[in-house]
């Protein structure tokens, strides 16, 4: 089967020709619903597009049931920072419903820079700018959200957990969410 | 840079971005009317690297402490490394990503270190401002891979 890709937000300042040439080093890897694609704390060295169906992104919830932080549709993109620095994945990802990826590794990505170098450099350019945007939003949130928050009141009134001290017991697993979620974030 | 001058004030706006080549520099914030430092960098470090490409004004101060030496790198020049595309040349847009990628994450773990200090101490839920601050100084002041 062949792909566009023109709807993914991070190759959107593609040309044709460096979309083309970034499909030929992708590989498609099919899933049935209920499917591990990947699962927290494994290594990771590839990004991941998803071209047909839906990904659930989740992270061990209460009581370590999975709990769903994310569900990827149709061009989303997961991991793009992996295909340059691999590091364990932060997150499970399961497929929702049948799907279709196209992987991207790092060896893919080495070889796509000696082989189609205007291709790699766009890749890599759209990821510096994400890594930028999020790097932004964190920020932003650091001192919108957080620095305010420590003059108005407890961090913990936010994110659905009481402030009563019966519900200190329950604290630890919100907050792994609250981690994980910031991991995956990263 | 003399000793003690500033490379970027808290509140400014640059288009200039800095790679520390000697010396060091001090990595500071104004908390409750006060200036409390958060970090220093060294050689190898990349300072102000987000506020020149997204011209944001600068969250944190970055003062000399000795006298030092940075190479200084316009948005322009920012702008056509990034846009490697242009000379197919990977190798500095990959270095800054790798960078970016590396900063991200630790600041990442930084906070959740920090949501976790908060849940642990006896004013739980809070953060400390310089807790804070230094998660957002962290976003400021890269190191070169």
């Amino acid at each position: 089967m062949t792909y566009s890709m023109r709807d993914v937000r991070l190759f959107e300042s593609f040309s044709d020709l460096d979309r083309a040439d970034l499909l030929k080093f992708m590989h498609e890897k099919q899933y049935v619903a209920g499917d591990t694609v990947c699962s927290r704390g494994e290594p990771g060295s590839t990004m991941m597009v998803v071209v047909e169906g839906s990904l659930s992104v989740v992270v061990p919830g209460k009581d370590n049931c999975p709990s769903e932080i994310a569900h990827l549709d149709r061009g989303s993109v997961m991991g793009e920072m992996f295909c340059i620095d691999p590091a364990p994945r932060p997150v499970t990802v399961v497929a929702s419903e049948p799907a279709t990826i196209l992987e991207l590794g790092r060896d893919d990505l080495t070889k796509m820079r000696q082989d189609a170098p205007r291709a790699a450099a766009a890749l890599i350019g759209a990821v510096f700018s994400e890594t930028l945007r999020r790097m932004r939003r964190l920020d932003d949130r650091v001192e919108r959200e957080l620095f305010v928050r420590e003059r108005t009141g407890p961090l913990l009134s936010h994110g659905g957990t009481s402030q009563d001290e019966s519900s200190r017991a329950d604290l630890p697993e919100p907050w792994k969410a609250c981690f994980a979620r910031l991991r995956g974030s990263a | 840079m003399p000793a003690l001058s500033f490379l970027c004030q808290e509140g400014q706006i640059t288009d200039l971005c800095f790679v520390v080549t000697a010396g060091s520099f001090e990595i500071a914030k104004i908390i409750d009317g006060r200036s409390c430092t958060l970090d220093t960098s060294g050689p190898g470090s990349i300072l102000a690297l987000m506020p020149a490409l997204d011209g944001a004004p600068c969250s944190v101060s970055m003062r000399a402490l000795a006298e030092a030496t940075v190479v200084e790198i316009t948005r322009a020049t920012l702008l056509d490394l990034v846009n490697a595309a242009k000379t197919s040349d990977t190798t500095v847009v990959h270095d800054l990503a790798l960078a970016g990628i590396r900063r991200l994450r630790q600041s990442t773990e930084d906070l959740g270190r920090a949501l976790y200090r908060a849940l642990q101490s006896d004013r739980s839920g809070h953060i400390s401002p310089l807790d804070f601050a230094k998660i957002q100084s962290a976003t400021h002041a890269w190191q070169a891979p």
